[in-house]
């Protein structure tokens, strides 16, 4: 059988993502596998569950990111989430006591940032709302249950609940010409 | 216009008209602007500037007047007649003629600094504020590799001054219709440019080139922001959320014309028919419980075809595209993420391009499918089509036992090569007909047959999945997603030859692609799709990747799609000589094919995910046993 060809030669490529994923999915597991193990062996706090999180917070942001929708608001809202529950977990698992202090920072740090990323590339950025949204409404729900709950108020708080409260103006600003459709796309069931 | 100082020497007056030339675009277009004989130039901005210095964004179109050579006899202006691109017209242009045009050729690609200072010592009124202007422009000259791209328009050879007017009164209202970001808005009058120049070069009057470009194929599509955006259908929903790294549902539909591709018309005529398309002028993004489509108001490019086929397509960026535009030779190619459209889908899109590019080269052509580029979407054109088929019913379908997979390990570069079958389709039909077998439970009795030679399995089942097209059965126009599959499953000891296994694959053809069992897997589709409508995407999403990772294609052997005969209006008959369809959404399985009539050229595609050449010479083989002697082309191997 001859082949006459037709088709031009592809360049070489650089390592393929996929092939980094490949060769990485077995370290990693076996890391994550690893820490369980030792620390179910030598007992005490749960602190692999620290180091597996920290592992999948470093799969999903740098050895196996989104697919779809890899832009740096939707990254940066990424990263907080996660780095959130990782301090989280590091409260609740090994030393306690200066979650909620640290987490309103980051959130409000974390919600100017995105302000920035959003602000100085608008007409771009206002395709990438969601991932804004979500952080907003989240950090505002949270800061204000943490008012509402946690005696003394304190600063962080009520900074975080004020500027998520103003990023979420700002999302609903920049969909003002057609809000109901804007969000109906976002939170369509069909 | 004169402002008035020695600086404005750079805006100055020809017999053209009022011409205003800057130096940034003497930069641009790598000519000396003093140098009357460079040419007849002119500005079409008729406001005059205030700086002629600064190096800024090119506006200015300058087009030099010279006579418009004969056009062909026989074929239309634009469309070689030998399938050779027509050359630039240089002998129109002699020396004798334009004496300055030689060293103007010389300059071109002057740096932009170079040809600035140039200018200012041969004019002689480069003094003391000149040369501060220069220092000022070396500081703000954009840096090498930056620097726009010259004009296509520079060596056109206009016949006329009225054709010169037309053409940048032309561009200007093409400006006026393109509401991008600047890049993107430069890069399509670029191509608005190519494209004139190339019809003008290869003998088109400039007057029928510009009706053909006319601005008012553009629509409204690229001035006015988007707003609009689409649920997937029901079958697209599983793709983006199975999809992974280096793992996406690609296809691949092709024409080969007579002649090369000439990549400018390509590129307009894609600027043209995708408004028409608004379903796939679209980006995939998240919601929050399902992805969807929104509509992205951009430069669509083509490309040409150097890379692996039905590769990954990069969907991840703001704006990105879901399908690319390719062309290679004599062949347009269009890659479809599947989430976007089927093969019936995609052939339609393919059929218009390929239409509205021969009405650009001056064959005009319509109906078969083609749609009218200009003409309203039909809303049934975007329509979920899946959601026709009633509710009430038995739902069934999409479970089924592991199918024996060909051997040959699996290559890193999917799919690692692609064969194309060339083959008659007379004698193909009744090669068929000896069998009395349709061709395609024909040509599947040869796939199990050369399946089990491709394996070392003596026990199990082989399965082939077979796409059945659900708009025969619930006609709509939809350019979506509207297609099931069913599954022909034979014991591999059964498989023997293929005379001996048409009459079953015909039989579990006829009850397993019939309507009722389609809309069985239908409903199943919906019912899965309204149970999982509920929950967030970021808990969907993971579960159904590792769920489709574990199940992946495993209950198929391979797969066999036959889009059938493809019609075209008899104006493009003549032109397009084949087309091909490649299947690239194999995971696990070693092969899949693929098939499409045009006229008497039945291509059959084998997409391979394996250097083990054994099925595709099995089939080879038996095709040519059965006479019907297949042509082979098609990709190297890409790893070996």
């Amino acid at each position: 059988m001859k082949v006459k060809i037709t088709y031009a030669t592809p360049s070489k490529r650089k390592l393929q993502r996929a092939r980094l994923i490949q060769y990485l999915a077995g370290p990693f597991l076996l890391a994550a596998l690893i820490c369980g193990v030792v620390n179910l062996t030598v007992g005490g706090k749960a602190w692999s569950l620290i180091v597996m999180w920290a592992l999948y917070m470093v799969w999903t942001m740098i050895v196996s990111p989104d697919v779809i929708e890899y832009n740096r608001i939707s990254q940066f809202t990424k990263l907080l989430w996660e780095s959130c529950v990782l301090l989280i977990l590091i409260d609740v698992l090994l030393v306690s006591g200066w979650v909620l202090n640290v987490v309103s920072i980051v959130c409000f740090g974390g919600i100017i940032a995105v302000c920035a990323l959003f602000l100085t590339d608008y007409e771009r950025q206002r395709h990438n709302l969601l991932p804004v949204i979500l952080l907003s409404v989240g950090a505002l729900v949270a800061s204000v249950l943490g008012i509402i709950i946690i005696r003394p108020v304190r600063w962080q708080v009520s900074v975080t609940a004020a500027l998520s409260f103003a990023m979420l103006v700002v999302c609903l600003y920049g969909m003002r010409h057609d809000i109901k459709s804007e969000l109906r796309k976002m939170f369509h069931v069909r | 216009m004169h402002n008035g100082t020695r600086e404005s020497t750079f805006y100055f007056r020809l017999n053209a008209g009022i011409i205003g030339v800057a130096l940034s675009d003497a930069a641009r277009f790598g000519r000396n602007p003093s140098r009357k004989g460079v040419g007849e130039t002119m500005d079409f901005k008729p406001k005059p500037r205030n700086s002629g210095l600064a190096p800024r964004k090119p506006k200015n179109i300058r087009l030099k007047l010279v006579k418009s050579p004969p056009q062909a006899a026989d074929a239309p202006p634009g469309l070689s007649q030998e399938g050779a691109l027509p050359a630039p017209r240089r002998a129109k242009n002699s020396p004798a003629k334009e004496p300055a045009l030689a060293a103007f050729g010389k300059q071109e690609r002057a740096k932009p600094e170079q040809a600035a200072k140039e200018h200012l010592e041969k004019a002689g009124r480069g003094k003391a504020k000149a040369g501060k202007k220069v220092e000022k422009m070396h500081k703000k000259a954009p840096k090498r590799g930056k620097t726009p791209p010259p004009s296509p328009l520079v060596d056109v050879p206009f016949a006329s001054e009225q054709e010169k007017e037309a053409c940048a009164a032309f561009l200007a209202d093409i400006r006026c219709r393109i509401a991008l970001r600047e890049k993107e808005k430069a890069a399509m009058i670029h191509d608005f440019e190519k494209a004139i120049a190339y019809l003008i070069k290869s003998g088109v009057p400039a007057s029928e080139a510009l009706r053909r470009l006319d601005a008012q194929n553009l629509g409204g599509f690229y001035s006015r922001p988007s707003g609009a955006w689409y649920a997937l259908d029901n079958a697209a929903k599983i793709y983006p959320l199975s999809m992974k790294h280096g793992t996406m549902a690609v296809f691949r539909l092709s024409a080969y014309l007579k002649e090369p591709v000439v990549p400018e018309i390509l590129q307009m005529a894609l600027t043209f028919t995708i408004k028409r398309f608004t379903s796939f002028a679209t980006t995939v993004k998240k919601g929050f419980f399902w992805h969807y489509l929104d509509v992205t108001k951009r430069r669509y490019d083509v490309e040409p075809d150097s890379g692996v086929p039905c590769s990954p397509i990069y969907i991840g960026r703001s704006g990105s595209q879901s399908f690319r535009v390719l062309y290679f030779e004599n062949r347009i190619s269009v890659e479809f993420f599947h989430i976007l459209t089927d093969g019936t889908g995609g052939m339609v899109f393919l059929k218009t391009l390929v239409a509205e590019y021969f009405r650009l080269l001056g064959v005009e052509s319509s109906g078969d499918g083609i749609l009218p580029i200009n003409a309203l979407p039909a809303a049934e054109e975007t329509e979920n089509a899946f959601l026709r088929v009633k509710s009430d019913g038995r739902a069934s379908g999409f479970m089924g036992k592991a199918a024996v997979q060909l051997g040959g390990r699996l290559a890193a570069v999917r799919p690692c090569r692609i064969l194309h079958f060339k083959m008659d389709a007379d004698t193909l039909k009744a090669a068929a007909k000896a069998h009395g077998a349709t061709v395609t439970a024909y040509l599947l009795a040869l796939m199990f047959v050369a399946g089990r030679h491709a394996t070392d399995r003596i026990d199990g089942e082989m399965c082939v999945q077979v796409p059945v097209n659900m708009r025969k059965f619930y006609p709509s126009r939809t350019l979506r997603n509207f297609s099931m599959y069913c599954g022909i499953r034979l014991p591999v000891r059964d498989i023997t030859d293929p005379g001996a296994l048409v009459g079953e694959i015909a039989r579990q053809l006829e009850k397993k692609a019939s309507r009722e069992a389609m809309d069985e897997m239908v409903r199943a589709a919906n019912q899965i799709t309204r149970v999982l409508s509920f929950i967030p995407l970021f808990l969907k999403a993971p579960v159904a990747r590792t769920v489709f990772g574990y199940l992946g294609d495993g209950i198929f052997t391979t797969t066999f799609s036959n889009l059938g005969v493809v019609t075209l209006p008899p104006e493009l008959t003549g032109r397009v000589e084949s087309m091909d369809f490649v299947l690239g959404t194999a995971i696990t399985n070693r092969v899949s094919c693929s098939m499409v009539t045009v006229g008497r050229a039945a291509t059959l595609t084998i997409a391979k995910n394996t250097p083990d050449p054994s099925f595709e010479e099995a089939l080879y083989a038996l095709l040519e046993r059965d006479g019907v002697a297949p042509h082979v082309e098609g990709s190297e191997l890409y790893e070996g």
